[in-house]
């Protein structure tokens, strides 16, 4: 945009045939940038320009930038693998795994979601498909607890409220506890998805 | 400049390819709603399970002081409350029981074949035991919870070699995946 005036600049002083090729080079660059980001920055420009002789003539570009709402959310991880489970484990019902941790860069309040992608976890195995319900994996934002269901869409973040301010780069640790049954649980492969989603209130 | 906006193109394209590549566990969302841009990244969690099985059973199990009578019966000498093993599986699962040794450690190097098992249900089928084979105390084609599997004991004694004394003999008990 700094690089659009300059040139209008030059092109009001008579250099209009010298500079038109070297502005269209010039423009190249800002215009791919401009396609690049424009979906994240829309914009308004207007200018009116009025030389009707003389040895000067100036124009006054304003330039109107939208502030849109903005978000980034990433994880560290694309993956949790649970330990391997044990007979103990088994007894006890249940095993923990680390999950990922999310990152949020945001310009205007948000929430974050936390739901299995789908009501069972895709199995692979010798046996038949147990359809283990995705109520079976539980999320903390502690190590501890306390446990929620994954089986609905329930809040991550913020811990209490509505919705959490705007942030430059809030980390949130999630947690997993997966439960397993003596019975329904043959051996083999497990796998859920789960989706995790920021929505502005 | 034909050549060098080409170059400067693709070098963009592959730029923001590689991009796109690397943030695949990252969500750029403008608007927030849902409806307006999904903002939505996944986590798959996975685990192997591989075939677990567990089972419990006392320690130690006393058994009834022979009498007379109960020397050269060919009926032996029975426990009168069975010894309870619970057996849990998350597939088929079998469970045998075998001696440690070939001989009852004492007084006496009796025969670890003096010792027998049966089952509550099946009262007079004794199962001798051995140190080499084992003898089929549980099985299941399909995974069990805490199924409880009570054994009950039998010993035969013999007037010639069974001195007075104490003795013991251990019994192992071993699950297999069938």
């Amino acid at each position: 945009m700094i690089v659009l005036a300059k040139c209008g600049a030059r092109f009001l002083l008579g250099n209009a045939t010298r500079h038109r090729t070297r502005m269209s080079r010039a423009i190249a660059a800002p215009l791919l940038l401009l396609l690049v980001f424009g979906a994240i920055a829309p914009r308004t420009a207007s200018a009116q320009a009025a030389c009707n002789g003389g040895t000067s003539c100036s124009v006054t570009v304003t330039l109107r930038l939208g502030r849109p709402e903005v978000f980034r959310l990433s994880l560290n991880q694309a993956t949790t693998v649970v330990p391997a489970l044990t007979a103990a484990d088994f007894a006890a019902g249940l095993k923990d795994a680390t999950g990922p941790v999310l990152t949020v860069l945001a310009n205007a309040p948000y929430r974050v979601t936390v739901q299995a992608a789908s009501t069972t976890w895709q199995y692979t195995g010798a046996s038949a498909n147990p359809a283990k319900s995705s109520a079976d994996l539980r999320w903390s934002r502690t190590a501890g607890g306390p446990w929620t269901s994954s089986s609905g869409a329930t809040t991550l973040w913020p811990a209490s409220g509505t919705a959490a301010p705007a942030t430059a780069g809030q980390t949130i640790p999630l947690f997993y506890r997966t439960l397993w049954q003596w019975t329904g649980s043959p051996p083999g492969a497990y796998t859920l998805p789960v989706n995790l989603t920021l929505t502005s209130p | 400049m034909k050549v060098t906006r080409i170059i400067a193109a693709v070098a963009m394209s592959t730029v923001l390819a590689g991009t796109a590549q690397a943030q695949t566990n990252t969500a750029n969302c403008t608007g927030g709603t849902a409806s307006a841009s999904p903002c939505q990244v996944q986590n798959t969690v996975s685990a192997t399970i591989p075939w677990v099985a567990r089972m419990e059973i006392a320690s130690a199990t006393t058994l009834p002081s022979p009498t007379a009578q109960d020397f050269g019966a060919t009926g032996g000498k029975s426990t009168t409350t069975p010894t309870a093993l619970t057996v849990s599986a998350n597939a088929g699962v079998t469970v045998t029981a075998t001696a440690a040794t070939a001989a009852w450690s004492g007084p006496y190097a009796k025969p670890a074949s003096d010792l027998r098992i049966f089952l509550p249900a099946s009262p007079s089928t004794f199962l001798t035991l051995n140190n080499t084979t084992g003898q089929p105390v549980f099985n299941s084609t399909a995974a069990t919870a805490a199924t409880t599997v009570n054994i009950g004991y039998n010993v035969l004694y013999s007037w010639g070699t069974d001195v007075p004394g104490s003795y013991s003999l251990a019994v192992n008990y071993t699950l297999t995946s069938p």
